[in-house]
């Protein structure tokens, strides 16, 4: 049955079905990404990795 | 606040397992290098070249740079987590048992032991042990998770997780077989499925394994050495999500022409095509992570090695779209055009961040300051100058032979017929390439120096000991959002990368399973006799597929040079298929009935008899070792059960009909003189030779001129159709052999 649906939808739709999904998912990624007030959430997750040096020297928040 | 001490000691046991792999796999490149450039450098069988080369991309792929990830992931996560690895024991034993299925699956390699798809010949067996000992790591990697003391993970981590998830599908899926014996096996896809399944698997080996782990040490590493936060987080998550989204797609690219349907090469350079966006997302995130920094890459050697890095990183994803295009792509495959893009990336940019994270992590671990920075210095430019000569090299003879190859007079024959002619042409470039190859290697033996003095230096070894909260996991993230709940959640986060990386597989794998008409039956095409499956073993363990494609692609040049084109249903019964993805000999789909069974013995026992100028290496061993046929019956068994239509009856009668089959072949060369020949390796070579590509009669086609189908349809399946002009130009004359 798998195989009659898949014969009968044609394997062009497929990647196309694929490709929409994907970019749809990338606009509403960015969209969320750029929120407004989002700012200084992603730079200190920016900073996570500078954490030991930070504690040292008590570190500031900076990041896109 | 509790003390937490970091496993340290295996860092450093995978680091200088790092070094010392490292040389072993470059050193072999090298010889690879040299042997290509003069075949005297064979040194048969062992260190052949088809078995040489397995062993050589193993032992960088997996040796070295899965010892660099392991390093990198364990200094890493110890740290972006604040905790202690999960259990010392299994990172013992993730550390010893893979330094052992290298070695033996390295030895292995050079005793013929292979399942002849490239970056995975381990044998089924070894393929076993490898999937346990990933599973340790995964064990280890997410216990260590489980007990952090930092509520969300940092992106680096973010890319491990997608490496565990997706290599152990990855190995899995392209690992499936039936065993014959302990050091044997048969794939359980055949021709045209096994093709693509080999390219996904092989095309995600590098996207997962020298891609995402190593774009992880990227985000930790580089603002370490920066001192710098990462330019963008919010890139990172786009990089990461569109990374291993769009790279699952992409494996068919490297199938081009071939007998793949035509749906699924168009997907896969799409694709490819999109695939640069979260590329060099990346790369500008890497490289703009330096912003501020710029004026250290003067004087600080790990610096320079991370922006190099990331550079190649950038060059390759950039190469890799632009060859994964079609029209671009009838030219470069089969070329040395890959071999420099390969190594643009394992050299330039897995290589160099490789480097660049050990220089950081050497006077950390060992607590005192590094021998030489003069030195390393050395090391960088030696380096980066070997890589130039090396990519620059073999991008010039890439396109040289591939417009060689393609070239026509005016009368219309092909310029170059003689397929020799071609290959030493570019001859001086191979040396130049194992110039190139020298100062890499060079470079990476001063850093082996420089390190082994750093350790004589260093005090008594401890473990980092740090203060962390001993308290619930602390929070980054203020707000609740969608991703910050994914960040914080491993197991959503998990769930999620394994849905997005399966889409891609899972709609190009399975309409090419279920729906016929991709693969069209060919009635003529019969399942292999016993010797000449016998022979197709030998081809297999001999690593012939290393330097010899069987894909004639629908091309004018490759049906007057080789014969006609290849059909998908041509491949039904090759478990593995042996299309192979490099030619630096001449195509041999249609070798069968070309040349006579003097020939071919002639041309095992010293190419340069029938082929002067040849650069193969000599087969003559294959004169001298006796065939073994003791495991026919078994072959034959499993074959049947992965659905070759062998009667029952040839499981106890195949031994009969081999030797049988091997006494007319070696009748046929006493004719001319040749005796005692018929128990020996080099006859089933011969028998699988002449019968390659025979089963549809297009010689006979072509000597009847036009319009003449050259297959029998199945009923229900597509009619494959010999194209006049392309069959009536199919001669085999001058294809230089």
């Amino acid at each position: 049955m798998i195989r009659q649906v898949m014969e009968g939808a044609g394997l062009t739709l497929w990647p196309i079905l694929s490709f929409i999904i994907f970019l749809t998912s990338c606009g509403f990624m960015l969209l969320w990404l750029y929120r407004p007030g989002s700012a200084p959430i992603y730079g200190r997750m920016a900073r996570m990795a500078l954490e030991n040096e930070d504690e040292e020297r008590g570190g500031e928040s900076e990041g896109k | 606040m509790i003390k937490v001490k970091y496993d340290d000691k295996i860092v450093r046991m995978f680091l200088l397992a790092c070094l010392g792999w490292g040389v072993i796999g470059m050193s072999a490149g090298l010889w690879l290098a040299l042997e290509l450039s003069n075949w005297k450098f064979n040194l048969d069988p062992h260190i052949n070249f088809g078995r040489l080369r397995p062993f050589h991309t193993n032992a960088v792929v997996f040796a070295f740079g899965g010892n660099a990830i392991f390093c990198g992931v364990y200094y890493s996560t110890q740290r972006l987590l604040k905790a202690r690895m999960f259990n010392d024991v299994i990172s013992r034993i993730h550390f010893w048992a893979w330094q052992l299925l290298i070695l033996v699956g390295g030895v292995g390699f050079l005793f013929g032991i292979t399942q002849g798809k490239e970056y995975a010949e381990l044998e089924w067996s070894a393929d076993v042990i490898l999937g346990i000992v990933w599973v340790l790591f995964a064990v280890n990697f997410f216990g260590t998770v489980a007990r952090r003391r930092v509520k969300h993970l940092y992106v680096a981590l973010w890319f491990y997780i997608g490496t565990i998830l997706t290599i152990a599908v990855l190995h899995i899926v392209n690992g499936l077989a039936i065993p014959v014996s302990l050091t044997k096996s048969y794939p359980i896809y055949a021709g045209v499925q096994d093709a693509l399944v080999q390219w996904w698997y092989g095309h995600n080996a590098v996207g997962f394994f020298l891609t995402t782990p190593f774009l992880g040490m990227m985000y930790y590493f580089v603002p370490k050495a920066a001192d710098r936060p990462v330019y963008s987080y919010r890139l990172s998550v786009m990089h990461f999500w569109a990374l291993v989204f769009l790279y699952i797609w992409a494996g068919p690219h490297h199938l081009h022409y071939t007998a793949l349907p035509d749906w699924a090469q168009n997907l896969g350079m799409v694709f490819s095509v999109m695939l640069l966006a979260p590329s060099w997302g990346g790369m500008l995130n890497g490289l703009l992570t330096l912003r501020g920094a710029w004026h250290k890459l003067r004087t600080d050697p790990i610096l320079k090695f991370f922006a190099a890095s990331i550079t190649f990183y950038g060059m390759s994803t950039f190469e890799g779209p632009l060859m994964s295009i079609k029209s671009v792509n009838a030219l470069s495959h089969y070329t040395n055009w890959t071999i420099g893009h390969v190594h643009s990336g394992a050299i330039g940019w897995v290589g160099l961040i490789t480097f660049g994270m050990i220089y950081w992590l050497v006077p950390r671990l060992w607590r005192t300051p590094l021998h030489s920075w003069s030195l390393a210095n050395v090391h960088f430019w030696t380096a980066f100058t070997g890589i130039m000569f090396y990519v620059v090299s073999m991008w010039i003879a890439g396109v040289t032979e591939g417009l060689m190859w393609k070239e026509f007079t005016p009368e219309g024959l092909l310029a170059y017929p003689n397929f020799l002619e071609i290959v030493t042409k570019i001859n001086p470039l191979y040396w130049i390439r194992a110039v190139g190859g020298m100062l890499y290697l060079g470079g990476l033996l001063i850093m082996v120096y420089n390190v082994a003095r750093t350790i004589q230096a260093a005090p008594a070894f401890r473990d980092e000991e740090v203060d962390v909260p001993d308290a619930p996991a602390m929070s980054h993230a203020p707000a609740k959002y969608w991703h910050a709940v994914l960040e914080g959640n491993p197991l959503a986060l998990c769930i999620l990368t394994t849905l997005v990386i399966a889409i891609g597989g899972i709609v190009e794998m399975v309409p090419t399973f279920l729906i016929e008409s991709n693969v069209p039956t060919i009635t003529a095409v019969k399942p292999y006799t016993p010797l000449e499956l016998e022979g197709r073993d030998i081809y297999v363990r001999e690593g012939c597929y290393n330097c010899h494609s069987q894909m004639v692609r629908p091309f004018r040049d490759e049906v007057a040079r080789y014969g006609d084109y290849s059909k998908p249903g041509e491949f039904v019964y090759d478990h593995p298929f042996q299309w192979g993805s490099r030619r630096t000999g001449p195509d041999l789909h249609r070798v069968g009935g070309k040349y006579n069974n003097l020939w071919h013995l002639r041309h095992l026992d010293d190419p340069r008899l029938t082929s002067p100028g040849s650069i193969m290496p000599s087969y003559r061993f294959l004169l001298d070792r006796k065939l073994d046929l003791s495991l026919t019956p078994t072959k034959i068994k499993v074959m049947r059960q992965l659905g070759v239509p062998y009667p029952e009856e040839m499981v106890k009668d195949c031994q009969a009909m081999a030797r049988a089959q091997a006494k007319t072949i070696s009748d046929d060369l006493a004719k001319d003189g040749v005796t005692g020949m018929e128990d020996k390796d080099v006859i089933a070579l011969i028998a699988y030779l002449q019968r390659l590509g025979t089963d549809i009669k297009w010689r006979e086609a072509a000597a009847q001129g036009p319009a003449v189908s050259v297959v029998t349809p199945e009923p229900t399946n597509t009619v494959v159709t010999a194209e006049p002009s392309k069959v009536a130009s199919s001669d085999s004359k001058g294809a230089g052999q």
